[in-house]
């Protein structure tokens, strides 16, 4: 039975990886679960400077969901990679970094600094934040400003780019095309959905940023759509991301399209989802007699 | 960090809309130190998260090994979790952040500022204070809340290790006189910390008593630690939501504290 995969010339031994900003830097969970286990773990978002991120309340529930809004806080660069990759390192986990910027040359000026860093499987680029020079639309939204970040990074780099898409977009498939075209090796999709939520009783918002990103559950099936438009528009692999909670969800996305899946949300309520998607999907491969995972992607029929 | 099926030994309605629950969770029960907290599941559709409580309680006899919560039935997670019976099977992940640091011996002075439902963690640390008789300090609790319905009663000691049950470990104040001494904790903390030469606080309760306890504490140069809290979504140190300001510093009530020492934290932030 073989659960590998291979993107951008990466080597996953499964398929199962570890969401940006919701596995923290590892050490959290490595008492609970055996990092070793996982195909790949993506770090939290890594900035060029240290960010503090918004005020509390940061997060909120919803019906089958969060929202957030921590506002990328993290210790920057240079403490995460003193600090916080050697930690990483240590396990048998492809470990992709998570890269943002304020700026387009911002993100290509982080890929550079962390050319020779090493122990980096890829970089993941996330264009889900806000442009402030264009009155805070994420640079996702826009092809143009997508493609030249896409280009900058890989200029800037020898490790696999994947970008990582915002569904907040009228159209996702012309994004992917644009990063696709402009180099990028793989697509992740989908960061969070725009939300809010307001205190009926105070009246004021529950988060203190008052837009947020939803994640969880709730979310899953506008992720599903998203990978299945991208998996038809690009050549590139997909890489499934929003609301996955157990094996069954996986075999889902890898049926829209994706090559792999990035587990978020679903850890924080369950910390050894992972864990148990591998075994699930070893189990479904066992009992619909599917010898390699690879038969499942894009296997829709339409 | 651990991940343990407890089963439920008792619910008790304690007071008014506010349970306690034993949890026989031998493994967790095993490391837990006051002032820590364990992330439970609630299984009701309307929630998705899991809920945090702070420990009120350890203890292990011949049968078994367990741990309780403390809490106040607020929402769809606590209405589901004060229905639970004996024998049901709760997932609890902990415990979680760092306890009070506490300190023992018989010349100590120990004084615990409770306010409403934050009288929860500081059972923990009674409890641990008199588990060693010979060292055991003295110590004196000081419990506030608005009215008598709110949390506050006579019963309020029972929650208490038996050795602290006398009248005179405790003073109950409820702001509107309804019970005790009328007014707030906090004022009745300022007009006795002197006069009991008190060496070391512990409190626990709304942000706005522990604000004033710092103060005071602070004025009277008297080593002090708080329990804050802060919505959480994981409770394991991951998604960085439940922060505070410690100086300059956003740090996580859940792996930085929950328990900070009251002069850390950025009061005029909070």
């Amino acid at each position: 039975m073989d659960l590998s995969v291979e993107i951008a010339g990466i080597k996953f031994k499964n398929p199962v990886i570890a969401a940006s900003g919701t596995f923290g830097f590892g050490e959290e969970f490595a008492g609970l679960i055996d990092l070793n286990q996982l195909g790949g773990i993506v770090c939290k978002t890594i900035t060029k400077e240290p960010r503090e991120g918004n005020p509390p309340p940061r997060i909120a529930e919803t019906a089958s969901g969060m929202l957030n809004s921590i506002g990328l806080q993290n210790p920057g660069y240079e403490v995460f990679v003193k600090e916080k990759l050697p930690f990483l390192r240590k396990y048998n986990a492809n470990i992709i970094v998570s890269i943002a910027g304020k700026t387009v040359e911002e993100y290509g000026e982080l890929a550079g600094i962390l050319k020779s860093i090493e122990g980096i499987s890829a970089l993941e680029v996330n264009i889900s934040c806000p442009n402030v020079k264009e009155g805070g639309l994420a640079f996702g939204t826009n092809p143009v400003l997508a493609a030249e970040i896409t280009h900058g990074v890989k200029k800037n780099t020898n490790l696999p780019v994947i970008v990582k898409l915002t569904p907040n977009v009228t159209d996702i498939k012309v994004i992917a095309e644009a990063v696709e075209k402009a180099g990028a090796d793989a697509i992740s999709a989908i960061n969070t959905l725009g939300a809010m939520s307001i205190d009926i009783y105070t009246g004021e918002s529950r988060i203190a940023n008052v837009f947020a990103g939803l994640s969880g559950p709730c979310i899953r099936p506008v992720a599903v759509k998203m990978v299945y438009q991208i998996y038809e528009t690009v050549k590139i692999p997909v890489i499934g991301i929003g609301g996955i909670s157990s094996w069954m969800d996986a075999v889902e996305f890898f049926r829209a399209g994706a090559s792999a899946i990035q587990v978020g949300t679903a850890n924080f309520v369950e910390p050894r989802t992972m864990p148990q998607i591998i075994a699930g999907l070893k189990r479904f491969m066992e009992e619909q007699k599917i010898s390699d995972i690879k038969e499942l992607i894009g296997s829709i029929k339409t | 960090m651990l991940q343990e099926k407890g089963t439920i030994w008792s619910v008790k309605h304690v007071m008014d809309g506010v349970f306690k629950l034993t949890i026989v969770s031998p493994e967790i029960a095993i490391i837990a130190k006051p002032g820590q907290f364990v992330m439970v599941k609630c299984e009701d559709k309307h929630t998705f998260l899991r809920r945090a409580f702070c420990v009120s309680g350890i203890g292990i006899d011949s049968e078994k090994r367990w741990l309780n919560i403390i809490f106040k039935v607020i929402g769809p997670g606590t209405e589901w979790l004060s229905k639970l019976t004996i024998g049901d099977s709760i997932d609890i992940l902990g415990p979680l952040g760092h306890g009070y640091e506490l300190v023992k011996g018989k010349d100590r002075k120990i004084l615990l500022v409770a306010g409403d439902i934050g009288v929860a963690p500081l059972i923990s640390v009674a409890e641990e204070l008199v588990k060693d008789k010979e060292n055991m300090p003295e110590i004196l609790i000081l419990y506030g809340c608005q009215t008598l319905n709110h949390l506050c009663s006579r019963n309020i000691a029972g929650l208490f290790p038996e050795t602290l049950q006398a009248d005179s470990n405790f003073i109950i104040t409820t702001e509107d006189g309804s019970f005790g001494h009328k007014g707030l904790v906090t004022v009745m903390m300022a007009s006795l910390i002197h006069e009991r030469e008190i060496s070391q606080i512990y409190a626990c309760g709304p942000n706005e008593m522990l604000r004033k306890v710092a103060i005071i504490s602070q004025d009277d140069g008297i080593p002090c630690q708080v329990s804050l809290e802060e919505r959480m979504a994981c409770g394991t140190g991951v998604c960085n939501s439940c922060v505070v300001k410690v100086g300059d510093e956003y740090k996580k009530v859940c792996t930085d504290g929950p328990v900070f020492r009251a002069e850390e934290v950025n009061w005029s932030w909070i």
